[in-house]
Parts: structure tokens; sequence; C-alpha cells
């Protein structure tokens, strides 16, 4: 019985908090089996269609909803209030205890209100055992339901408060759900409710209306898309004697730098651009004046803490909010609360703060010496970067300008934990410039002469500008510095027109789109993800790939052991399989996977959003970040893996990794090898196809 | 092109604002009455200060708005009927007579339902919309019932001549209409036990919830203000409006503590900062509503609209210790000691008022004391006392600006009531001082329990929405 409710429990995807909101593949339980099963099977969950109309359009239930929340209406606040990060004036009091005791401790107050018969309730509450185990045995001896029924009982009953669920797993990730974890506590409280006021009408396990026509229209469209991509493979890239190159940079594999590597190559031959997760392998945990970031992917956990080096007290921020609450604020609001009319009239202004990550280029130099070489190596090794140098190594990290917007951390960097990744640039170039790390690497048989210089970037992906590090950087290297700077000036105005002409919906230019605290789409985000391409940047370079490419920089011939491709294929490809599955879900079905309106956005408890008044945390994207005037613009598709590898190597790593082979077999992702000729060959469940 | 000269409608919706205040400065008056027939217009400053305020807060509302709902298929309706609504508000102000007043009060109720459900396929739009429309129309039959018995029993409904008229009207003649306009203002208002709608109206696009929350809750109180010379005929009800008021403080103050999020929170306040704005017309003193009106909609405006900001944290702060709290008592009561002593030296008659000052004060100082660093005391003391200055210097001097006279009880019933009123006030600051140290007692579990669901009580109309609507959008 407890592996029943371990593996409904699994099933549940985590929702991390408003200030590391990254993307998450809301069908992360359900991987193992095949993609159309594990979709009919939610659709009759969820009791709403998934899977898009013909054209990728959300199949909207043909009435509207007026199911009436019930377990959202009874939980929701106490959840809030009992996991408040400290937006309320006033603390819960029963904060402090464990989440089950907590609960029934705030039964007496407010059961009546929320339509809680207090006479059932009693019974419950002096019977019901306080230990979690004790208490699971109590409802399996008391309920009398088959293994098949708790896992259809628990999977509706958490399907009621996906939110909260998603929430409470995220706080123990990445462990899996235990049975004692507050996660179970939520189930059986959900199921405790439910004894006493049924949450949920007779539990009708069907799929949606037409779904094999649905699959078959997906199907068919991402049939028509895959002939397009036949150009990429059959493209051959132009040999010649290379240039001496004047700079070469990383960027994050992420959609957006797509378009302004495209644009930067195109000003000069002697710009290399490469693609790689865009934490560069600094798995890094930075502890600044604001607390404590972790700087890496979610999948991982940090290794390397930096500490700020100016600790500064933190300011009091709150004195205006403090002043406003309580029976004071009446008094105060009449004096000075007219003041706030020339605040209104000022707007909010973008909160990212110039010195967030001041010193950290010193805090990574004093690391001890076998860790910078070591994760320095492991960069370049990773990267396949080599001797030609270029003057200019640049590691390019993104981060998103937005104000007045609480899912800000969505278009920042994934690869970061949902920040900008400027640190792990500066951090991975410090680390490069060090002269005891060369000499390290030196040894270790890379080569590096005094003329190349190593910076960090930040692309703001809203603004299309690249911000260098450059306050260490020697004088001898200002002109090409100089140059470099104009050329992506003039890369980055390109990039914004095109951006503009992609989605001519934005309107205004990013530069006042950003400032505008009215502002709903301060970008686009990753709108358009289809596609992800593991090969060297020859050959895509130059190909119009419209920002709806990954690009990973892989050359096969420069891995034998084939580690290079399991690190590709078990991290960055797995990461760009979320985001794309995420943006697929909120798209194609936003009432069941999406964030929901932005207009009725109230942030809760200093972790998410509520949208309007049903008490339950919401995930996924919001409408307006996949959608215009009723029109989606993400089309989709799911996500399209092409590698540049041979297909004995793919299936060594498919063989290695069981996650990732189900993603590949059970149809997530479409996985495809470049065959000799040119063309593209598909891995399925029943192996490699016959090139297309 | 629809959208487009929707777009800069923008600019028209202060323009009679900015006509009637150009008329005034140009002719030297301070009234102005536009009469052929009935009186049509009134303008007096009280009139053009809220004409004035609607005006400034509906540009920067419609205009946020217009940015805010982009790519919002029903945009465009959205926006018409946000001006519409602008436009019925400043008809309010700027109405001469009881009759003009009712139908723009009617009109701005059509307005706001209209844009409470502009998502009208969330039920939860759609139910709340329902059941303000039911207390609307309680409010509106009290009106109704109202401005008949004021056509009957002085044949005149013009606002210009009710002081003239009022002045020879036995009280027991003004009072049934005084209690009636009173339920009128409460229900417009979201007072107990009319309430419960509002802060479940997060339904509705954030400038929406701007808007109401800023200016059109306040037409209750812009009611009873322009009507105050009839209303203060009866002391009866203002004994009544300051025991509603207070109730609503309490409800609302105590309820916005507990909730942990943005939105409801500012709602809950805002049910508490009207209640104390029927206080302030209750105590006599209805220019202070008026400025405390103008305050409390920009600030709630403001809140609104940058609701989509993540606050700042709060628990990170240590707890504060019991002696703290107890010094912070002990300076509040010293400075409030002297405050009162100076003013029953030059003022005597303010008396109450400095004292309901001074007890909102209690809190504020504590906060101040929480401060760890030295110069932040210092800047949160000179607020505090700033704040309480102010607030009794607005309350000494405002009614001289508007015309009005202030009609500060001296004794009989309203100023026990007051007193009450004040005692009330003092226990709640007190509870907020020392809310820390009751966490583990059982009653303060239950008040916290309770307030997360707004202490319950309020959604009675929801069991008679069904009776009067059918199912899907509600009109009217």
């Amino acid at each position: 019985m407890n592996a029943v409710i371990t593996r409904v429990l699994s099933q549940i995807p985590p929702l991390w908090e408003l200030d590391c909101f990254i993307a998450v593949n809301p069908f992360l339980g359900w991987a193992e089996q095949p993609f159309a099963q594990a979709i009919s099977q939610l659709e009759g969950v969820w009791q709403r269609p998934i899977l898009p109309d013909r054209d990728g359009r959300p199949l909207l239930p043909a009435l509207p909803d007026w199911r009436m929340d019930t377990a959202a209406t009874l939980l929701g606040p106490f959840l809030a209030s009992y996991f408040d990060q400290g937006q309320a004036i006033w603390p819960a009091p029963w904060k402090k205890l464990p989440l089950l005791e907590a609960w029934l401790s705030s039964l007496p107050g407010s059961s009546g209100l929320v339509g809680l018969p207090a006479r059932r309730l009693k019974g419950w509450r002096k019977q019901l055992p306080r230990q979690i185990d004790a208490a699971w045995a109590y409802l399996f001896e008391k309920l009398q339901m088959s293994e098949a029924e708790w896992e259809h009982h628990l999977q509706s009953l958490l399907a009621e408060l996906p939110g909260w669920a998603g929430y409470l797993r995220r706080r123990a990730w990445p462990e899996a759900p235990a049975f004692d974890s507050e996660l179970s506590t939520l189930a059986l409280m959900l199921v405790v409710v439910d004894q006493i006021v049924p949450l949920k009408t007779e539990p009708v396990h069907h799929q949606g209306p037409g779904f094999g026509e649905r699959l078959s229209w997906l199907e068919a469209r991402e049939a028509r898309y895959r002939d397009e991509l036949g150009a990429i493979s059959r493209r051959r890239p132009a040999d010649g004697p290379a240039p001496q190159p004047l700079a070469r940079a990383a960027f994050c594999i992420d959609v957006r730098s797509e378009v302004l590597r495209r644009a930067w190559e195109a000003q000069s031959e002697q710009i290399l651009t490469d693609g790689f997760a865009g934490f560069f392998g600094m798995p890094l945990a930075w502890h600044g004046n604001d607390g404590t970031q972790n700087l890496l992917p979610a999948l991982l956990s940090p290794v390397v803490q930096l500490q700020s080096a100016t600790p500064e007290a933190p300011r009091d921020a709150k004195l205006k909010s403090d002043m406003l609450s309580g029976p004071h604020g009446l008094a105060f609001v009449e004096v000075g609360g007219a003041l706030s009319f020339f605040s209104i009239l000022a707007g909010l202004k973008p909160s990212r703060k110039a010195g967030t990550y001041a010193g950290i280029e010193a805090a990574a130099r004093a690391l001890p010496r076998e860790q910078k070489i070591s994760l320095a190596a492991t960069l370049l090794k990773n990267l396949g970067w080599q001797a030609p140098w270029a003057q200019l190594m640049i590691f390019v990290g993104h981060g998103s300008t937005c104000v007045n917007n609480p899912h800000a951390a969505a278009l920042e960097c994934g690869a970061c934990g949902g920040r900008s990744g400027e640190a792990n640039a500066r951090m991975a170039a410090a680390l490069c410039n060090d002269p005891e790390v060369r000499a390290g690497l030196r040894v270790l048989g890379w080569d590096l002469p005094e003329s190349v210089l190593f910076l960090g970037g930040r692309h703001d992906t809203a603004l299309d500008e690249v911000e260098l590090f450059t306050h260490e950087a020697p004088p001898a290297f200002g002109s090409a510095i100089a140059e470099v700077r104009a050329q992506l000036g003039r890369a980055g105005e390109r990039a914004r027109a095109e951006r503009l002409a992609t989605f001519p919906f934005l309107g205004r230019p990013a530069a006042r789109r950003v400032r505008d605290w009215a502002e709903t789409r301060p970008e686009t985000g990753l709108a358009g993800n289809v596609c992800m391409i593991v090969a060297p940047r020859a050959q895509t370079r130059g190909l119009n790939l419209r920002g709806q490419a990954f690009l990973h920089s892989y050359d096969a011939a420069q891995d034998a052991d084939g580690s290079v491709l399991e690190l590709i294929l078990t991290a960055p490809v797995v990461v760009a399989s979320w985001i794309n599955l995420q943006y697929f879900s909120s798209t194609a079905s936003p009432d069941v996977y999406g964030s929901g309106n932005k207009m009725l956005h109230t942030i809760v408890a200093g972790i998410g959003v509520y949208e309007g008044n049903v008490p339950d945390l919401k995930q996924g994207l919001t409408r307006q970040s996949v959608d215009f005037d009723g029109e989606p613009y993400h089309p989709t598709l799911r996500l399209h893996v092409l590698v540049q590898a041979s297909q004995p190597a793919i299936d060594r790593v498919l063989a290695r990794h069981p996650a990732v082979r189900a993603l590949v077999e059970n149809g997530w992702i479409h996985l495809f090898a470049f065959a000799p000729g040119g063309d593209l060959i598909q891995r399925t469940q029943a192996g490699w196809l016959a090139p297309m | 092109m629809s959208s487009q000269w929707l777009d800069r409608s923008v600019c028209l919706i202060p323009l009679p604002a900015a006509f009637c205040l150009g008329w005034l400065l140009l002719s030297g008056q301070t009234e102005m009455v536009y009469r052929p027939g009935l009186d049509w217009i009134y303008l007096d400053p009280i009139a053009l200060t809220f004409m004035l305020f609607i005006a400034v807060l509906g540009v920067l509302v419609y205009d946020f708005s217009r940015r805010n709902l982009k790519g919002d298929v029903r945009r465009g309706r959205f926006l018409l009927s946000l001006g519409g609504t602008l436009w019925a508000v400043q008809g309010l102000a700027t109405s001469g007579n009881y009759a003009l007043f009712f139908c723009c009060w009617l009109a701005m109720g059509f307005g706001l339902t209209s844009l409470l459900q502009h998502y009208r396929h969330r039920p939860g739009a759609v139910i709340v919309a329902k059941e303000r429309i039911l207390i609307n129309w309680l409010g509106d039959l009290a009106l109704i019932a109202a401005g008949s018995l004021m056509f009957l029993r002085f044949h005149n409904g013009n606002f210009a001549q009710l002081p003239q008229i009022l002045a020879h009207q036995p009280q027991e003649n003004v009072f049934s209409i005084a209690a009636l306009l009173m339920i009128g203002a409460l229900t417009k208002s979201a007072q107990v036990p009319f309430h419960a709608w509002l802060p479940r109206t997060l339904e509705a696009p954030t400038p929406v919830s701007a808007l109401m929350h800023a200016g059109i809750i306040n037409a209750g109180g812009y009611l009873l203000i322009r009507t105050y010379s009839l209303v203060s005929h009866s002391e009866l009800t203002l004994s009544a409006l300051l025991i509603c008021g207070l109730i609503s403080t309490l409800w609302g103050v105590l309820a916005m503590q507990m909730q942990s999020d943005v939105k409801r929170r500012l709602a809950w306040s805002t049910v508490g900062q009207m209640g104390f704005m029927m206080v302030e017309i209750g105590a006599g003193l209805p220019t202070v509503a008026l400025l405390h009106l103008m305050g409390h909609g920009f600030y709630k405006a403001h809140s609104f609209l940058s609701s989509s900001t993540r606050p700042p944290l709060k628990y990170l702060r240590k707890a504060p210790s019991l002696s703290l709290s107890l010094a912070s008592v002990g300076l509040w009561a010293g400075l409030s000691a002297g405050g009162l002593a100076l003013v029953a030296r030059f003022a005597h008659t303010h008396l109450l008022v400095a004292l309901l000052v001074a007890v909102l004060l209690l809190p504020l100082i504590y906060l101040a004391l929480l401060q760890a660093r030295f110069s932040g005391l210092i800047q949160r003391l000179m607020i505090a006392v700033a704040v309480g200055v102010g607030s009794f210097w607005l309350g000494l001097y405002s009614p001289a600006w508007f015309g009005l006279p202030e009609a500060l009880p001296t004794g009989g019933l309203r100023e026990a009531v007051l007193i009450f009123v004040i005692f009330t006030f003092l226990l709640l600051s007190l509870l907020v001082v020392f809310q820390p140290w009751c966490q583990s007692f059982r009653w303060y579990r239950q008040l916290y329990a309770s307030g997360l669901h707004g202490f319950g009580f309020g959604r009675w109309p929801e069991a008679f929405a069904d009776r009067f609507f059918p199912k899907g959008e509600a009109h009217l």
C-alpha cells in the first residue's frame, strides 16, 4: 500500500517558488508510459482535453466550467498561512507544529466558516492518529479499498489541489516523495476532507473527445515540421581557411541566444559562437546581501559556495509597508497617502541591481587550486575549446529585465536556477584567467597564451543588449573589446528588429516595454522552442532558425569516449525537454497546466500566485506568455532533438540512462541522428527508423 | 481604428474637471449652480475636490489598463466600460440635485458590474458580481426611499438649498431620511454586513480593483459628505454611523493582518479604511473624511497597480522582546499625555480628536522602537510624530478650507459613543503591539483561523443569488 502512495506522489511535478520559477515538465511522473497512453489517462484524471486541436490551439471545454474548487477553498487558506514565507503581517500561530497537527488545530476556528460540518469533523479529530504512518494505516483500515482504487482515488484527489501538491513536492526536491513527507500528509488531509465533504463527483476515467484525431493532427504537424529540418542535416559547412578569430563566445543553449548569435556572426567572419548550458559548468551557490541564490540547474546541487565580499546590513525596505498596515495605517494613509500620487506617476523601476555579484571574481580565485583547475578543465573539455584561441574568449550568460512581473524568474536563465547567468559567466572567466589555473591547464594540455583573455558577459534577452564585464581586463585588450562591443551593439539592433518582426504584437521597442509596469509581455521568453541541435556550430552557421532552436555545440570527433555526449543527452537535452513540454502543455491546455491570466494573479505567501479567488497555487506559464488576442504564439510540437553523433554512440548513452531512454522511446521527445548521407534517422521504441 | 480612438480617449476624462476648475478660477466664485429649472450642477470646493481626484485617478488607471490589457480579446469593451464608469463618477461628483445624483449612482453601478464580469467565463467573477448587485439593490432601494421622503417632506432635493431648508426642520423629520442615506452609503462602501463581496472581487483585472478600491468604493462616503448638512441634523444617525464604522474598521484591520495573499489583504484593508472614513463622518469631521478618501485612494491605487511585484518578506526579522513592547507602550503613553496636555491648553474642544489620533499612533511608535539602528529609530519616530501632528492639524483646519461646519459632539449620546470608539481602537492597538505573545492562546488560534476566512459572516447574499439570477452572466 505504501508503494501505491509513493508512486502516486511521485507523479506530482514540483512547483518552484517565484524567485526561482523554472520550467518543469508537468508530465514528470508519467514519462515511463508512452506519450499517447499517458496523455489519454491524464485527460481522464483532469476531465479536460490536453492535446490541442488541428491548428495547435487549446481545445476548451464547450461549456464554462462551474466546478466549485472545494478542495482549494477548504485547504488553500490554511496551507498559505502554514507555508507563508513572511507575507502575512501576523504569522500563523500553528507555523511551528507539524503539518497534520497544525491543520487539526486550525479547524475549530475555521471549519464552520468554510462549510465543514463540525460534528463529523469532531470524530475525525478525535480518532485520527497524529503520526502520518499510523494515520494512513487508520485510513486503510477504515476505507477498505483495493490498491487500484486507492491509486485512482489519490490521483483524482491530488488533481483537485495540484498547485499546493507541487509546492510540497518541491520542498522535498530532489528526493522522491517519502511516505511520511509533507506531500503525503497533504494527500492524507485530502482523503479525510473527502470523507466529510465529497470533493469530487464520480471519477470518470476516460479521455476527452476526439483524442485519436487530435493525436494524429499533432503527428501531422510534427511531420510537416520535420520536413524543414532536413535542410539542416543536408547542409555542408563551407570549407576553407578559417580567419584568425577575434572573439569566440559561449552562449546559453536558450533559443533566445540563437537570434543574437546569428546577428553577431553576420557582422564578421572573425566571430565564433558556441552553445552550452548557461551555468557554464559552475555549480555555484552565491551568498549575497539578499540571501542565498543557487545558480545551477535544478537537477544538480551546488558544489561551490561563494560569499559576497562586501556584506552590508540588509536595508529595511519594509518601512513603508510596516507603517501602512494595522490601525495606525488609518492615520498614516490620511496624512501621507496622497503622496502615492507621485508614485503612480513614476510607475515602478526595473529591480535589477548593478552590484549584485560584485567581487565574485576575487571570491572565485580564492577557491582551492585543484578545484579551480578541475572546474576550468571540465568546462574547456565539454565545450571542446582548443587552439587556435581567439583574442577574446567570452562566456555570455543571460538574464532579463522586466518590472512588476511575479514570473520574472521564468524569463531568466533556467540553467542558473531561474536567475541571471552573469555570475556563472564571470566566475568561469575569472577561473580561466587565473595564472594558477592556466599553469594547471597547461599540464593537462590546454596551452593558453598571454594574448588570450576570458571575459564574462550578460545577454539581456528582453533588450538584446550584451553587457561585458571588463573591469579586470588589462588595457592591452582595449581595442579588441571596443570592437566587440561595437559589433554587439549592431547585432543587438538587428536582433531587436527581428524579434519585433517575428512577434509583431509586441508593438513597442523593447526599451519602452521593459520599463513599463503595466506591460505583461516584456519579451516572449522561449516561445517557439521546437528543436534542439547538438552539432558543431559550423553545421548551422548562417542558417535562420527563427529563434526556435536550442543549440548545443558538440563535435563527435573530439569525444572519443562519448562522455561529452552522455553529459549532453542526460542534462541539457532533459532540461530542454522540460522547457518544451512546459510550453506545450501551457499552450495546449492552459486550464490545467497554465498559470492563468496575469490580470488575475495575486502573489501569495511569497511562494506563488493564485488566479482570482481560487486559493490554489498556479503552475506553468501564464496566458500572456503563450497567447495574444486569443491566438497562441507557441507552436505546440514536441521537441525534435538532432544529434550529430553515430547511432551506436547514442544507443550506448540511452542504455545507461533509462530515464532519458524513456523520454525518447515513449515519444516525449523526438530524437534524430545524422546519417552519413545527410539524412535524419529517428530513434523510436522500435529502434532506428529508416532515413526519411 | 476604433481601438486607436479608444486608446486616445483617455485625454477626455479630465476635461469636465478642468473646465469646472477653470470656470471657478476665472469667475472668482467659490460656488457655482447651474439651474435651468432644477439645480443640475452644483460645484463647491467639495465637489470640485472629488471631481479632480476622480479625474486624475481615472486617467492614471485608464492609461495603465490600456497597456495592461493588450492582447485581451475583450479589451475594447473593457475600456468602454471603464471610461463610462469614470464619466458616471464625474457626474456623481457634480450633480446638483438628488435625482441626478441617483441616476449617476445607478450608472456607476452598471459600469462596475460590467467591469467585474470582464471574465464572464469565470464562475467566481459572476457569482461575486451577483452578490454585489443584490447588495446594490438594497442600497438603491434605501436611496429611493430616502429620495422620496426628501421630496415629500421638503419638496426639494437640491443640494445647494439643503442647509436653508433644514434650518427649520425638527430632528425627527430628518432621522428616517438620514438613516436611509446611511444604509445606501454602507452598501456602496462595502461596510459590514454588506462587505463580503469586496474581498472576493479578485476575479476582475487588476486595474478594476485599483479603480474600485480607490475611487468607486468612496461613493458611499461622498454621498454622506454631500448630504452632510442633512445627515448631521440627526445625532442618532451619526452615532449609528460611528458604530457601523467602528465594526467595519475592526473587521477589516483584523482580517487584513492574517491574509497571506496581496490582493486580499489590500481588499480587507479597504474595508477597514472605509470604516474609518465612516467613523470620521460620524464623529463630525466630514472634510477629514474627504481628505482621507483621497489619500486612501491614491495609496490603494498604487498598491494594486504594483501588486505584481514580489513584496519584501517579513519573518526574517526576529521577534521583539516583551520589555521592548512594554517600553513602547510607556513611551507612547508619555508622548500622548504631553500632546493631550498641549491640546487641552490651547484647543480643548478638539481633545477627542487628539485622543483618537494618539491612540492610532501607538503601533507606529512600537514599530519605531523595533528598529535596531538609532538613525532608523529617529526616522520612524519623526514619521510617527509627523503623522500625529498632521492628522490633528487636518482635523482642526480642513473644515475651514471647505466651508463646512464641523460638528464635533459636545455631550450626549454621540460623545459617549465616540469615547467608546476611541477606547476600542486603543484595545486594537494594544493587540497589535502584544500580538507576538498571543500565539499560544487558544482564543488567538480561533481568531486567526476564522480571520483567514474573513470571519466568515457576510456571504448571505450568495444564498439569494440563484433565486434572482439565471445561470450565466448577470446584468444590471
